[in-house]
Order: structure tokens, then sequence, then C-alpha cells
């Protein structure tokens, strides 16, 4: 019969639903953030905090998530949101980790690392293969002075 | 205003004045004669004398214009030569505290200049012939230790000390290491001798009771983290015993240790905002710290402790010395030390040592074990 079967997928779609919540799929608004020592560097123009994050029966959060959390925290941008060091508890369900909010993109691209900015995107390092890098640094053992700097034209073997 | 002298004592004076002024005239004609001559060459001196005897002179100048002015009953009130006086007067003033930081380096160019003009030679032949008589000694030690001293001797004695500029100029010879007579004798006779400054650690030998009170000790603390200390800790404690969910009987005294490092290390961390990497070594000791539940099967034949422990039970002076030494840590602990074990529980015994040293006591409670302790003391 329709109307028992309808039923019958309501309550299953139901069932399934309130299951989802309980065990994996936790929708985002049970995760905590909490900021500990917090301490506004005027020197180098930024916040700095140490961040634990509570998500249970969640995988930890992305760097992005936690950007745009922080940001709506912080009411900054998220751009200028930089997380890093995210370690998990063993067993799961909490992560702490460091985050520095700058107060302006000029500020922020003065004083993070390379590295930092390249994985936001706000910088690129372009580098040649490894092991090029290694043969040219190898060369220029051999050099002295400013030949060093010039370039050199590849002997014929 | 009426002078107090009588007319003959002022006649004398102007008197004195004019045969003066007349020698004066002499001396500096003469002078003139020697310099236009080219005798007195002032173009190598000290440029800054030079300015100080050209403002002397128009000082003087001025003066004696000055005074011509006053005997002719003329008006000096703002007359340009007080202006001139005034300046040279403020020049020279300003020169004087030059000219005595300049007064050394002037009065040693003096004398050298004063020094090498008379006696320079003189010197030399001396200090040769000094040097010369003692050289002909037999004894070559002595010839070469007395050949330097002799000239330093001759150099100071032939002249006064200060009349000879370079008597203090620094000795760059002495900044040599300083070889004392034998050692150079030594050296030059070409058998290579130790040098007798090397300082060696001194190492006390046969210092038997540290040795083996320290020997103790290390085997007492391997002993305390043994399955089977902690076993009989566990057994005889009073405390609530701390396990895991799972109801291993895991949790013993090592993880302290590891609780205490890891604390550290995170409190470093959130202080200086980085992550500290840590090596494969570590890492594999953390996952086993970590993942350490372990079974109470695990480390059943670990009697590594007992041999330890009886060993230092049976020796006559083992365990009152242990007991003593305990003892002494807790007489020599400190306010903080004490508050803290206070607070950290009452009356307990925190200490891993005193806690399997109070074991082995229990452990040989019985009267059949009292009886034998007798006996192997006896023996």
């Amino acid at each position: 019969m329709d109307a028992s079967q309808h039923l019958l997928m309501r309550t299953k779609e139901r069932l399934e639903t309130a299951m989802d919540a309980i065990l994996r799929k936790a929708d985002a608004s049970t995760v905590t953030i909490r900021t500990r020592k917090f301490m506004t560097n005027r020197l180098l123009q930024r916040k700095q905090m140490v961040v634990d994050i509570i998500h249970p029966n969640l995988a930890n959060l992305s760097r992005v998530e936690i950007r745009e959390k922080l940001g709506k925290l912080f009411k900054s941008e998220t751009d200028l949101v930089f997380p890093f060091g995210f370690r998990t508890q063993f067993g799961g369900g909490r992560s702490t980790g460091f985050v520095l909010i700058y107060d302006s993109m000029e500020a922020a691209k003065k004083f993070e690392p390379k590295f930092r900015l390249a994985r936001q995107e706000l910088a690129t390092i372009d580098r040649k293969a490894r092991s090029q890098r290694k043969q040219t640094k190898n060369r220029r053992k051999r050099l002295r002075g400013t030949a060093k700097d010039k370039k050199q034209v590849k002997k014929q073997k | 205003m009426v002078s107090n002298e009588t007319s003959a004592a002022v006649d004398k004076r102007l008197d004195a004045i004019s045969t003066q002024a007349k020698q004066v005239c002499g001396i500096i004609d003469k002078l003139r004669e020697r310099v236009e001559d080219g005798e007195l060459a002032t173009g190598n001196g000290i440029s800054f004398l030079e300015v100080k005897h050209h403002t002397m002179l128009s000082y003087i100048t001025n003066l004696a214009y000055l005074t011509l002015l006053k005997l002719h009953g003329r008006q000096i009130e703002d007359h340009s030569v007080i202006t001139d006086l005034i300046e040279d007067r403020t020049v020279l003033e300003k020169m004087r505290p030059l000219e005595q930081r300049l007064k050394y380096q002037i009065d040693k160019m003096l004398r050298s200049a004063v020094i090498s003009a008379d006696g320079a030679q003189q010197k030399q032949m001396q200090v040769d012939n000094h040097a010369h008589r003692l050289e002909t000694t037999d004894d070559p030690e002595k010839a070469t230790m007395a050949d330097t001293s002799a000239k330093l001797a001759a150099v100071m004695l032939s002249e006064d000390a200060l009349a000879d500029p370079s008597a203090f100029k620094p000795n760059p010879g002495s900044l040599a290491a300083d070889i004392r007579e034998e050692d150079e004798l030594a050296i030059k006779s070409g058998i290579y001798r130790a040098p007798r400054q090397m300082p060696v650690h001194y190492e006390e030998e046969g210092n038997e009771t540290a040795k083996r009170e320290k020997e103790e000790r290390r085997m007492m603390e391997r002993a305390s983290r043994s399955r089977l200390v902690r076993d009989l800790m566990v057994e005889y404690d009073d405390r609530p015993e701390m396990t895991t969910a799972t109801g291993n009987p895991s949790v013993g005294i090592t993880d302290e240790r590891f609780e205490k490092l890891a604390e550290e290390r995170s409190r470093y961390e959130e202080e200086n905002f980085t992550r500290i990497s840590l090596s494969k070594k570590e890492r594999k000791g953390l996952r086993t710290k970590l993942t350490g539940l372990e079974d109470e099967f695990a480390h059943l034949n670990d009697f590594a402790g007992l041999a330890a422990l009886q060993k230092t039970a049976a020796s006559s002076g083992g365990k009152t010395a242990i007991l003593d030494r305990l003892k002494q840590k807790r007489d020599n602990e400190s306010m903080a030390e004490k508050v803290m074990r206070r607070r950290k529980g009452g009356d307990r015994d925190s200490d891993d040592e005193m806690f399997a040293a109070r074991s082995i006591h229990k452990n040989k409670r019985g009267k059949f074990q009292k009886a034998k302790n007798r006996i192997n003391k006896r023996r």
C-alpha cells in the first residue's frame, strides 16, 4: 500500500538522519574553537594565539575551514589568517595548533615566511627541480667571487 | 692715581727697561740673521707651535701699541686694538689645554732630537762593549742568559732612562711565549721533552665506597622500574590504583617520566609557537608508550630487578645505607619540595627507592625469613 510504504520510507529516512547525526556526520556547529595564550604582537603587526579545536566524531578541520572560522571570530579577512602546526591528539576529537592574524596584507607579506604565503596562494615559489638546484650549487662551489653570478655556458662534452 | 714709590725708584725702573730693551733688540737681530741665513728651518716643525708663536707675537705687538697710545694720552675707548688683543688672548687660552695634551709628544721629540744630535753613537758603542765583555764566558747557557740582560742593563745604565725616549717603548719581543730557561735549552738540544704545564684530571683510584654506592643506586633505580617491583608496589600500596578503561594494570612509574617530558615539550611548543620535530627513535618510543597498554602477561620474566634487589638487600650495609640515604634526602629537601611532597599525598612514599626498600623489608617479615636473616648475618 502506498500510504504505509510512504510512511515506512519516511520513518526510515528520519531514522537514517538521526543515526547520521548521532554517529559520524555531525554538523559543523558541534565544533568548538578555543583560543589560548592570545597576544597582540604590535612589533609584527599581528595577533598570535594557540587554538584548541574540539571536533568530536569528526576528522580534524582543514586549514581553510579554520581560516574561515577564525576570520569570523576575530572579524578579519580570511586571507589574513595563517594557521599552522595543527596536531590531533591521540584518540581523535581534539587538535591543537597556532594561528596568526595579521593587521594588513603588507604586514603579512613582509613578516610571514614564503612557504606559508604559498600555501594560501599569496606568493609563489618557482623552483627548478631539486636535482638541478643541487647541481648548480655544486658547480658554484668550484668558482670564486663574482664568477658565481655570471651565467656559465655549459661545456660541450 | 698717586703711586707710593719715590721718583728715584721710578727712574731706576725706567733705566732697567731701556737697557733690557736694547739687549732684546740685539738678540732679535741675531736671531733674524740666523733665520735669514736658513739655519733655523721651521717649515717642518709642529704647525701648532707656529700658530702659538704668531699669536703671541701679534699679542705683544698690540700690547705695545696700546701702551704707546696710553703714553701719548690718546683715547683707547672702542679702539680696534682692544678687540685684536681680546682675540689673541682667547686664542692663546684655547691653545693651552691642547698644548697640555701634546706636551708628552713634544717633549719626546725634543729629547730625541737632542740625543740624536749628540750621543747616539756613543751609546751604541757602550752597549757593544758590555755585550762583548760577557760573551767570553765558557758556559754557553750563562752567556745567552747574560747577553739579553746585559744589553738591557747597558741601555738603562748608559744614559738616564728618561733621556732615552726609546726606553719605554713597547717591546713586541715579550709577546713571544714565556719559555723557561730549561725548556728553551731542551728545545734547542733537539730532544723532545714534554711540557710540564699540562693540567690533568685527578682521578682518585680505589674509592671503593663511592663506586659501590653509585652502583647500588643505579641498580636500585633500574630495579624500581622493572615489572616485578611495580607489581609489588601495586600490591602493597594503599593508594587507589590508576588503570585504564580497559582494565589493564599498565600505568606504572615510567609514565611519570614520559608525561613530564611530554608536558615540557608541549609547554615549549606553545611558548615558542613552533613544533618540535622528533627523531625516529623518539617517535618510536612515543608510539610504544602511547600504545603501551601492556597486558598482564608481558614482562613476567623480567627478573632483572630481583637480582638487584636481592643483592642490595643481602649486602650488609645495603638496606640501611639506602634508608639512610633516603632519610638524608628527606632532611635536605627544601621547603618547596616538602610542600610538594605533602601536597601530593600525606605520608605515602612517592620515592621509588624508598618503596623498593620498604618492599624488601616487607618481604622478609615472616618468622622463617627472620631466622634466615639472622643466620645470614652471622655468616
